[in-house]
């Protein structure tokens, strides 16, 4: 219970009118400052917030959670929007990147659940200026911004950020340093390095694309170098790195990667390492067990770590929104990152080694 | 056409949770003699009022904050408001347990306290610890207060540790990784803070820079200072990556102050990053004067004001963040642990300090 105050009525807990009328303002003033809009002079929202703190004023969070209820049973005429900012260097194949697509439903589902609209917005050479998507988003009152990003390098995103309540989901090397909600590429390293080790390989390969690392903050690579600390240094393996989509005409040199280091098992973020392999000559009997980082749900013989990327996406809308709640707006003091865990599945592409020599024993039939 | 696409809305089905009136179906009573039952209203027998929280429990029904907010909005002219809704901050220390004495549960509590005020909650601390709590009474007393929302709030190995019924709250740790339930936790972003002190004392001049961690902390926040260390070295050559020195469970000071004069001495350490907050004194104690026989950085600097240079973990902030991330789950009724947990780590500054000066 608030302390209670000569200005409110016996029994009624402090509301903002009555704040209004101890600040000497309207009670839209009040609302407004107390959410921290820009719209009020810095010197006003702080002379509000210390009359609100002064009478024992506290936001109401029993009403908070009854619009919740409210909202999920009756529609609103202009849902309030999120903006989804994409910074992109060339849009349409990045759009349709495997992970992609799933953080933004997964988003869209959240923010539809609370009917928020999701609207996506492009910035970069083939879609808005940042100065432009600032002005848009002004004119049209939107607070609030999830901003992704799949630009090759650090880069800064220069928007009125005071105004805004932000989160990014991965892009690290995008500045400003927002909160960040990522997939757990940190943990799903480990785990594939611990399952692969469980299911009999000893030497394990890691492929590691320098553009993601960028994207992840090294996770990948970190990940991989204390789960390699914790085996026998005659297991540890020098990883094979390239830049951009390099892959697909640096087959050749991948197969002698794997036949100098006697890879037994291949680790990677990058999917079609097998069809990369065969293509630069590795006959099957070679091929090494592949398992992915981020393993494409819809293709049941790859086996690896399955991202929660459509619960990134849902659980970046609940920051924005908290974020609103508290009206915290602008660029955080101190970053902080939430990752979202994701989970093992085993499949063909990394079968039991034992299993695998024994079957590789039996006689084919011609 | 600079907006590429135009999303269309596809609503997502919201289920009907059970209402009381599920409730009166399955226990065959009238609507009301529920409420008043829930509600521990003496006028319903005990055997009547056993029988209908069992018939909750099997329709799945819970009360929420937003319908006792409704019917607050509703009485709103005849009576008082209702109470803020409650957060448990949890403890496994207590005053006799040297609670007092432990300036990282306390700011953790003032991060958390202060956003719970902003957002409108109440906010109670509660020990878990001999003389105080064990898991059955404080079942008891968090189901009497009706209290929704659990911090578990930096749980110490070693000491208590805590059973409930999880389905029935919201619950957020801080720390705490060793501990059931698997739920969503908050912390420092140990990773983060031993490249930090990495970089700035290489940023100083210091070319021999070791790690000494708890094998114990390493252990309950999967290996991330080992981690940091790891990824730092990986950009340096072979002969400047020193093994990192992990302090064994339970080890004692004079234990800890052999083995990390030893280790710096093998090593020729110009500079070590510690998360004890102790580390100039075990060097001392070994015979190793820091600054002048080697360099220190503290990984979990938790008073400023002295001397040391070292990273300072936003412990208030990992509270606050914590009470907002327990508030989201709050505010949509269903209480209970998220199949997929995740966690947020909160990064660290840097602070000079005459334990660690820029090298000639």
């Amino acid at each position: 219970m608030p302390p209670k105050d000569a200005s409110s009525p016996a029994g009624q807990p402090l509301r903002m009118a009555d704040v209004a009328r101890l600040a000497g303002v309207h009670q839209t003033t009040v609302s407004l400052a107390l959410r921290n809009h820009p719209s009020i002079p810095e010197e006003t929202r702080r002379r509000i917030r210390e009359v609100a703190d002064k009478a024992g004023y506290r936001p109401d969070p029993l009403l908070d959670a009854f619009n919740f209820h409210r909202l999920a049973v009756h529609p609103v005429s202009h849902p309030p929007t999120i903006a989804y900012v994409v910074d992109a260097r060339h849009t349409a194949p990045h759009l349709r990147q495997t992970h992609h697509p799933l953080v933004f439903q997964g988003a869209r589902e959240e923010a539809a659940s609370h009917r928020i609209n999701l609207e996506l917005f492009v910035v970069g050479p083939s879609g808005l200026s940042p100065s432009r998507l600032n002005k848009i988003l002004v004119s049209r009152g939107i607070t609030a911004l999830i901003l992704t990003s799949f630009n090759d390098r650090p880069c800064e995103l220069e928007l009125d950020w005071d105004r805004f309540c932000a989160v990014k989901v991965e892009a690290r090397h995008v500045k400003p340093d927002l909160d960040i909600i990522s997939a757990d590429q940190w943990l799903a390293a480990r785990v594939a390095h611990e399952r692969l080790r469980q299911l009999g390989y000893r030497r394990l390969g890691l492929v590691l694309s320098r553009h993601d690392e960028l994207r992840v903050g090294e996770s990948y690579l970190t990940a991989f170098l204390v789960a390699q600390s914790q085996v026998p240094d005659a297991d540890h393996l020098p990883p094979f790195e390239f830049q951009g989509d390099e892959l697909s005409t640096r087959q050749k040199e991948l197969v002698a990667w794997v036949r100098q280091n006697q890879v037994e098992a291949v680790l990677s973020n990058w999917n079609q390492l097998g069809e990369r392999l065969a293509e630069g000559g590795l006959p099957a009997a070679e091929m090494p067990a592949i398992a992915s980082f981020d393993a494409p749900l819809e293709d049941p013989r790859a086996a690896g770590v399955i991202q929660n990327h459509a619960l990134a996406g849902c659980r970046a809308v609940e920051q924005v929104r908290s974020l609103l709640q508290g009206h915290q707006r602008g660029i955080p003091a101190t970053q902080s990152i939430t990752f979202v865990p994701g989970y093992w599945r085993d499949a063909e592409s990394a079968p039991d080694r034992a299993l695998r020599q024994d079957l590789a024993r039996i006689p084919q039939v011609p | 056409m600079p907006r590429l696409t135009c999303v269309p809305q596809s609503l997502v089905k919201i289920p009907n949770l059970p209402t009381i009136k599920d409730v009166a179906r399955q226990a065959g009573v009238h609507y009301s003699t529920v409420s008043l039952a829930l509600r521990g209203n003496p006028s319903i027998p005990e055997a009547t009022r056993l029988r209908i929280e069992e018939a909750a429990r099997q329709v799945g029904y819970e009360p929420k904050p937003a319908m006792a907010a409704l019917s607050r909005f509703r009485t709103k002219a005849r009576g008082p408001a209702a109470p803020a809704p409650r957060i448990a901050f949890l403890v496994n220390r207590s005053p006799e347990l040297r609670y007092d004495a432990m300036v990282h549960l306390h700011q953790f509590y003032e991060g958390a306290n202060a956003q719970a005020t902003a957002i409108g909650y109440e906010m109670e601390r509660l020990f878990v610890a001999e003389d105080h709590h064990d898991s059955t009474s404080l079942h008891r007393y968090l189901q009497a207060q009706g209290i929704g929302g659990l911090i578990i709030g930096s749980f110490i190995p070693g000491f208590s540790g805590l059973t409930l019924d999880w389905t029935r709250y919201a619950v957020v740790k801080i720390d705490s990784l060793h501990l059931q339930p698997d739920c969503e936790s908050v912390m420092a972003d140990q990773l983060q803070i031993t490249r930090l002190g990495f970089q700035r004392l290489s940023a100083l001049g210091y070319q021999r820079i070791g790690l000494a961690v708890g094998r114990a902390d390493e252990d309950a926040n999967l290996h991330r200072h080992t981690a940091g260390l790891l990824i730092e070295q990986a950009h340096l050559p072979p002969e400047r990556r020193i093994p990192p020195l992990l302090f064994p469970h339970g080890c004692d000071d004079p234990t800890a102050s052999g083995l990390v004069c030893r280790w710096a001495r093998r090593h020729k350490l110009d500079a070590v990053l510690c998360n004890w907050g102790n580390i100039i004194g075990l060097l001392a104690e070994g015979g190793l004067s820091c600054p002048r026989d080697l360099a220190c950085a503290c990984l979990c600097l938790l008073d400023t004001s002295g001397h040391v240079a070292g990273v300072v973990p936003e412990l208030r902030l990992i509270g606050a963040k914590a009470v907002a991330l327990l508030a989201t789950r709050m505010r949509t009724g269903v209480p209970g642990v998220p199949r997929f947990p995740s966690l947020t780590y909160v990064q660290g500054h840097w602070k000079d300090g005459a334990s660690a000066p820029q090298r000639r």
